[in-house]
Order: C-alpha cells, then sequence, then structure tokens
C-alpha cells in the first residue's frame, strides 16, 4: 500500500509545532537537596515548565506512577536508592519507558559514571555546576524528540491498524458487507465512534460503529448519502446538527470530522464520518486526514469489485434462467400442473427437469428426469437430456430407443455422470400411455372420476416395474402399457420430493399415496401445492424437486361455443333483424388472412364490420370492431404466423374467431397483453368467450347474441 | 387557426391516423384517423415533440377519430402522464362517441373527460 501525501519526518519538524508541545511539558526534578531542587525549579517555571518535586527515589517513582510527567531530572545521588536504579525502574514499565530521563549530579561525575548513567537508560547526564541556558536547551531537545518518536509510534500503530481495515474493505462482497467494513475498520482505527454512508447502484446502506463493537447497518434514503458526502466535502468539523436526518448520528458525539467516498470515476457516492469531540491538534488532523483518505481511496476500489461482483451474480442468474425447464402448455384433452424446486442455495436451477409436448401424430410426450447431483453442473447435464430427448421423440422414436440413446449420449459425454429418466407417450384419443422408466420413482396412476369416491374407490397405484438408470450402458426398460380413463390423473416426482435425512424413501412414498387418496380430484395444482406441503421435506430440502401431474381430461368436455358452428340447421328467420336484411349478402360465414402487420388490423376491424353490415346488424358493429382490433393486436403482438378471422351467424348469434401459429406463449390471453383494458372490453362486450388450440392454430373465440331491434 | 405566414404546423402521419400540432397558449394536438397499434405511432411521436416545447396547456382533440381501443387508450393515458409530469396542464378537448364509448367502457369518464 503507497502512502500518498507527506507523512512529517520523525525528527525534522517545526520549533513552532514543537514548540506548542513543550511549553505545556511537566518535569519532575528529583533531588535530595531541597535548595537544589529550588534552583532548578525556578529555572523551569521561568520558562513556562510545569514543576513536580520529588526528594527521594520512592517519592519519584510514585510521582512517575500517578501523575502525567512528561521528563524527569534525577539526581544520581539519592537517601533510599541510586538515581540510576529509579531510572532503571521507570525505563523498565512498559508504560513510562519512554519517558526522557536526565540525569543531573555533582558527585557522580567522572566518565565511567556518565557511560554507566546512560547504559542504564538515561536519555543524558549533566555534570553540576549547570548553566540554566544549558539544562533548558538539554530538556528541550529531549522533549522534542520524545514528541516526535510518540507520534511516529502513534503513526505506526494507526497504520497498521488501517492496513488490517483496507483488508476487511477489500474483501467485502455486499455493499452490506462493505458498509460494516469501513465503520468498524474506521472505528477501530481512530479508537473512536465511527459512521459510514454509501450509496451503490439502486441502493443506499448506512452503518455505524463503535470500538471494538460490531457495525449497525440500515437502509436510508439515498439523499442521505448526497447530502451527507456534501456537509464533509467542506473542510473541518462538522457539526451534529447539519446531520439531523443521517441515521449514522451517535447519541453522544456533537461534532465529526470525515472524508467523502466516491468511486474511480470520481463520483461522490457517500461519507466516512469519525467522532472529532476532542480537538485534535493540527498535526494529529493532519494525520488523521491523510489516514480517512486512505480509507477512502480503498473504499472507491472496493465499490468498482462490489459492481463487477454483483453484475456477475446477475449475468450468472439469467444464464440458470435459461436452463430452467419451460413453461408448459397443456395439450387439447388433457390438463397439467407441475412445480420446480431447486435445493441449492446459491443457484435456482438443478439437475430436475419435466417435459410435456405434442409430437406429429397427435401423441403427448410426457417426461420427468433427475440427474443425479444438484446446482449448476447438475443443470447443464439436464438441459442436454432434455434436449436430446425431444430431438429422438420428435424423430419418431419410441421410449425405449430414446432411452438408449440418452444412455449413449451420457456415456459418450458426461460418462461419470447418470441419471434417471420416466417417459410416458400418451395417445390422448384412446387414454392409451406407453410407459418407459429407467430407474426413476414410478408413476402413480390417480383414478378419476366416479370411481375414486365411495367404498368401492380404487386405489391409486405405482406404475411398474422401471429398469435401471441411464449412464451406465445397462438395457434400456422395455415399456409398460397403461390405460386411462377419462379423469385419471398420473403423477410423477423425483426423489428429493420424498428424501428426508432421517428416512428411508418408502415412508416418502407411502405419504404421497395418502396425499393422493385424499385429494378432492378437483384441482390438479392443489394436489402439487399440497404434495409439496406436506410430502415435501421443506426447507431442509437437499435435492431439487420436480413434479409434474397430467391428467386425461373426460372426451365430453367440449370447448364452450363449438356447438354454435356445428348448428347449421338452426333456421335464423327468430331474428327480428336478420328478416330486415335486404342486401345480397346470405352468407353465413367469412374469412380472411391478414399479414403480420400493424396496419392490417384496420383492415381487419373493416372486414368484420363489412360482414356485420351486410348480415343488417349495424348496431353491432362498433362492439365487434372494438373486439376484433383488441383480439388481432393481441395476435400480433403475442402470437406468430399468419393471422387469421373468421366471422359466422346462426341462431341469432355472431361469432367471432381470430387465430395464428400461438407459438410459445400460451392459448389464454395475457390481461397486459393489452395493456390492462383490451381482456376487460372483451370480457363486457362478449356474451362468451374462450380460447383454444386446434392442431397447431391458437385461437380465440367470441360470441355476442344479436339484439332485436 | 395557423397565420398563413407561420411555419406549418407540425404533423405526424400513418396511413391510419394523422395528428397535427397546433401551437398557441392551449397548445392544440388534432388526432383525425383510427387510433390503434398503428395509427399511434403518429401520435406517439406527436406527443414526444409536445414534450420537446414544455408547454404550459395541452389540449387533445378527438372529435375526429372515428375509432379507438385498448393500445389507443394506453397512449393516451401515456400522453397524459408524460406531459403532467413536466408540469403541463393536460386535457381532452372534444371526444367523438367511439372514443367517448372506449372511455366509459373502461371506466375513466372521471380521469379524462371531467364535466
Amino acid at each position: 500500500m503507497s502512502i500518498s501525501g507527506e507523512i512529517p519526518t520523525v525528527l525534522g519538524e517545526s520549533a513552532a509545532a514543537s514548540g506548542a508541545d513543550v511549553r505545556r511539558a511537566t518535569v519532575l526534578v528529583v533531588d535530595d537537596v531541597e535548595a537544589h531542587r529550588y534552583v532548578v525549579g525556578t529555572w523551569l517555571r521561568r520558562e513556562g515548565y510545569a514543576v513536580v518535586e520529588a526528594a527521594t527515589g520512592t517519592e519519584a517513582l510514585d510521582a512517575v506512577a500517578s501523575q502525567t510527567v512528561d521528563i524527569v531530572t534525577l539526581d544520581v545521588h539519592l537517601p533510599d536508592m541510586s538515581g540510576m536504579e529509579v531510572c532503571e525502574r521507570i525505563k523498565s514499565t512498559p508504560r513510562t519507558a519512554a519517558l526522557p530521563i536526565l540525569h543531573l549530579s555533582g558527585t557522580a561525575v567522572d566518565a565511567a559514571d556518565r557511560n554507566e548513567g546512560l547504559r542504564r537508560g538515561a536519555d543524558a547526564y549533566l555534570v553540576e555546576p549547570v548553566e540554566s541556558d544549558e539544562l533548558i536547551a538539554t530538556i528541550n531537545a529531549l522533549l522534542r524528540y520524545s514528541a516526535a518518536r510518540r507520534r511516529a509510534v502513534r503513526i505506526a500503530g494507526h497504520l497498521r491498524r488501517l492496513h488490517t481495515a483496507t483488508l476487511g474493505v477489500s474483501g467485502a462482497t455486499t455493499l452490506e458487507g462493505l458498509v460494516s467494513a469501513v465503520a468498524e475498520g474506521t472505528s477501530t482505527v481512530f479508537a473512536r465512534p465511527a459512521a459510514v454512508v454509501l450509496n451503490v447502484g439502486n441502493r443506499s446502506v448506512a452503518g455505524s460503529a463503535r470500538p471494538g463493537e460490531p457495525a449497525q447497518q440500515s437502509r436510508c434514503p439515498a439523499i442521505v448519502a448526497h447530502e451527507t458526502a456534501a456537509a464533509v466535502s467542506a473542510d473541518g468539523v462538522i457539526l451534529s446538527s447539519a446531520l439531523s436526518d443521517a441515521p449514522v448520528v451517535f447519541a453522544d458525539v456533537d461534532a465529526y470530522t470525515g472524508s467523502p467516498l466516491s468511486d474511480r470515476a470520481g463520483t461522490v457516492l457517500g461519507a466516512v464520518l469519525v467522532a472529532a469531540d476532542q480537538p485534535d491538534t493540527a498535526e494529529e488532523a493532519n494525520e488523521n486526514q491523510l489516514i480517512l483518505d486512505q480509507l477512502a481511496h480503498a473504499v472507491s476500489i472496493s465499490i468498482g469489485n462490489l459492481r463487477a461482483f454483483e453484475l456477475e451474480h446477475r449475468i450468472s442468474l439469467t444464464l440458470q434462467r435459461s436452463l430452467l425447464p419451460d413453461r408448459l402448455i397443456a395439450p387439447t384433452g388433457l390438463d397439467i400442473a407441475y412445480r420446480y424446486e431447486a435445493a441449492a442455495v446459491d443457484t435456482e436451477v438443478g439437475g430436475d427437469f419435466y417435459e410435456v409436448f405434442e409430437l406429429d401424430g397427435g401423441e403427448v410426450m410426457v417426461a420427468v428426469g433427475d440427474v443425479v447431483g444438484h446446482s449448476l453442473q447438475a443443470a447443464i447435464v439436464m438441459a442436454e437430456l432434455r434436449n436430446g430427448l425431444r430431438a429422438y421423440a420428435l424423430d419418431g422414436h419410441a421410449p425405449t430407443a430414446i432411452l438408449e440413446r440418452l444412455d449413449r449420449m451420457l456415456r459418450r459425454f458426461h460418462n461419470t455422470v447418470t441419471a434417471t429418466v420416466c417417459l410416458a407417450l400418451l395417445d390422448v384419443a384412446t387414454g392409451t400411455a406407453l410407459v418407459a422408466n429407467a430407474g426413476h420413482i414410478s408413476p402413480l396412476l390417480i383414478p378419476g372420476g366416479a370411481d375414486a369416491r365411495g367404498a368401492d374407490a380404487r386405489p391409486a397405484t405405482f406404475v411398474e416395474p422401471h429398469g435401471p438408470l441411464l449412464g451406465m450402458g445397462l438395457p434400456a426398460p422395455k415399456p409398460v402399457t397403461v390405460d386411462l380413463a377419462s379423469g385419471d390423473t398420473l403423477l410423477l416426482v423425483t426423489d428429493g420430493l420424498l428424501e428426508r435425512r432421517s428416512e428411508i424413501i418408502d415412508i416418502g412414498l407411502d405419504r404421497m399415496v395418502a396425499i393422493a387418496a385424499d385429494w378432492d380430484g378437483d384441482d390438479l395444482d392443489h394436489l402439487c401445492d399440497r404434495l409439496l406441503a406436506d410430502v415435501g421435506p421443506g426447507p431442509e430440502a437437499a435435492d431439487d424437486i420436480a413434479l409434474l401431474a397430467v391428467r386425461l381430461l373426460p372426451a365430453t368436455m367440449e370447448p364452450e361455443g363449438a356447438p354454435l358452428l356445428l348448428d347449421q340447421s338452426a333456421d335464423e328467420t327468430s331474428g327480428g333483424s336478420e328478416g330486415r336484411e335486404e342486401g345480397p349478402a346470405t352468407d353465413r360465414h367469412r374469412v380472411q388472412n391478414f399479414e403480420r402487420s400493424s396496419r392490417e388490423i384496420a383492415r381487419a376491424r373493416g372486414f368484420v364490420t363489412g360482414a356485420l353490415e351486410d348480415w343488417g346488424f349495424g348496431a353491432e358493429a362498433a362492439s365487434f370492431e372494438l373486439m376484433v382490433s383488441e383480439l388481432v393486436s393481441n395476435a400480433l403482438v403475442h402470437g406468430s404466423g399468419d393471422i387469421s378471422v373468421e366471422v359466422s351467424r346462426a341462431d341469432g348469434q355472431v361469432r367471432l374467431e381470430v387465430a395464428d401459429d400461438g407459438g410459445s406463449t400460451s392459448p389464454h390471453i395475457e390481461n397486459k397483453a393489452m395493456g390492462g383494458w383490451g381482456l376487460q372490453f372483451v370480457d363486457e362486450l362478449a356474451d362468451r368467450w374462450g380460447s383454444e388450440k386446434r392442431g397447431e392454430r391458437t385461437l380465440v373465440w367470441v360470441v355476442r347474441r344479436m339484439t332485436e331491434t | 387557426m395557423p397565420r398563413e405566414h407561420e411555419p406549418p404546423t407540425p404533423s405526424y402521419d400513418t396511413d391510419v391516423l394523422r395528428a397535427t400540432i397546433e401551437p398557441g397558449d392551449e397548445h392544440r394536438l388534432v388526432l383525425v384517423g383510427e387510433l390503434d397499434l398503428h395509427g399511434i405511432t403518429a401520435f406517439t411521436r406527436a406527443v414526444g415533440d409536445l414534450l420537446h416545447d414544455r408547454p404550459a396547456r395541452v389540449a387533445v382533440d378527438l372529435t375526429r377519430v372515428s375509432f379507438m381501443d385498448s393500445a389507443g387508450l394506453k397512449a393516451l393515458l401515456g400522453a397524459r402522464r408524460d406531459l403532467t409530469a413536466t408540469g403541463a396542464e393536460f386535457r381532452l378537448g372534444a371526444a367523438s362517441d367511439p372514443v367517448r364509448r372506449v372511455i366509459k367502457l373502461a371506466g375513466l369518464v372521471d380521469v379524462l373527460l371531467p364535466a
């Protein structure tokens, strides 16, 4: 760590600075002869020193122990012990080891005596008779040296503590940690209460610490950081009254000095404050400022590190989210619910996955998998397995063949990794499911409908058997055929749900069966929530959890509104407005495609209002104009592919359908997509409306009864 | 009404909506056409220019707007928010029936068309 600015050299300081110290010094005059004490005392008092007298060695030692003494003039010849012994004792006591001692002697005067005195610790040895000038000059010199040495020791102490504080500051990985490190470090360095406030990114944190105590911190408004920094930038002492809004003030501190804190670019982000109730000497204030500047410098480096750290963290989270299993769309004829929870504290994604997608022939692939391990490593392999599954399934491979290929992939590219995967290929029309299970928890078949209730209720059963897990080169499991009746639910879970530290997994399995039996068969999401709450391990989860429930919808459940189009036979002579129709528009159904461009919305409106007017429903045109505008705008913003608009009439009602390729968005209209009002408008203007998937198209339909006029 | 020798009033056009700014003590933003997802481009561009001038008062004239949907309504509310944020007084001048109907449907009559 380099020191910028100048630290005054130990000995070479101005006389003026040292004069201020010297003049206030207290001299202890030790001599058994009162006349001597009187003479020396008078000289000293004339020079402005304070004088304390002692006649014996014992008195001298008492005085040094009980009072503040800055220098001692010490006669060698004392009644109770030699002055040299007194000197040794003073110098060997840690508290007074640096006290300058000047021997004065009229008797022990030869070179041998002088050498011995100096050897035993005295700083100077004057032989009587002594001129007052020489005595004063010697005392001044000794005091100057002593003051400088004290300062050097103090500075060294500060620098040592500053070094420790800087280590704490540069090691901080969060804004809160940095604020604590600065507050604690500063209070330790100066041995006074210290406070800091910092605004980084969009957070402001204030902290304060007393020496030796851990820091306290809290969030604060950003304006506090800026105002505190502004108060500190003006030189000098800041009164606590100027910081009235800051949460950093100490109740017992009236004044502070401080330093602004900024980042590498020089933008001021806050300030650090140190209590300054006892006025420092000019040089102490100077030193303190240099130390604060060093701290501020370390903080600005640390802020740069913090920002880099947070950016990395955000990038990492974004990447992880891209590995998470996708949101699933329920294929036609199925109801689905799913849950996912990663176990690791520091990542959001783990090695479990679930999948539901349609194949070209209309069958549905349902899958659950678990890569051994968790956190990011497992997630990466999980993503590869998922993609492999999708590719092989779309190519038309049967479940067993898919599992063989996934096993080969694992062995080839991650040969130390194993995984369990359970596949179920569903024919929605017939309810037949082909289940192939490689080492995974067996799927649970939960009967629905009438069979599920009452004394003769069919119990939930596990689909068995299963084969070995993937990644070991072992033969893939043969598929098992399961017949699903309408309302039956297939439940697939990963073992993270069932395992608890102190139990065997069978207990978890039993719990799962109990919850399934207890479930009222109504809401799949409700089943998932209960499983997580009652079976799941809760906060002590050690493994990732994935849950997937798939229910075969009864074939009689038609989407609302469909009978309208099929009901060609109903005659329209009942509607009054239709009787008034005179033009050539005897058609009942029109359809037109529109390109994906926002200028087409107006054309779509014209198309629909034209049809309504031709059919004599001019009064309803405005309502349909608004509805088609909303639906086509929604398809443009959230869908894909060409947009088709169909309008048809039957039985006194008009039906509007807007379809596009949907893609990955849910077939349901999202509230936010239409700015919050589009959905509301459609809901208010339509008698009934809904959405459905038809093959690859996603469509939204609305029906409104024509009013008779 | 702009006088002849004054510079032409700024005007923005899509093939569905035209937006014209008539400066004055109260700046008037006159919209003609249909205010849907396509048309709002012209509207928001005009509002952007208005914001630049920091007018004290703005009135939006919707008498010749023959259609408005939720996209148009959102743009209208956004303009109101942005202009009042600069300190301007914002009001809707006259509004056509289709516009009134939509404002009523959204429950925003008190907000946009105070009596």
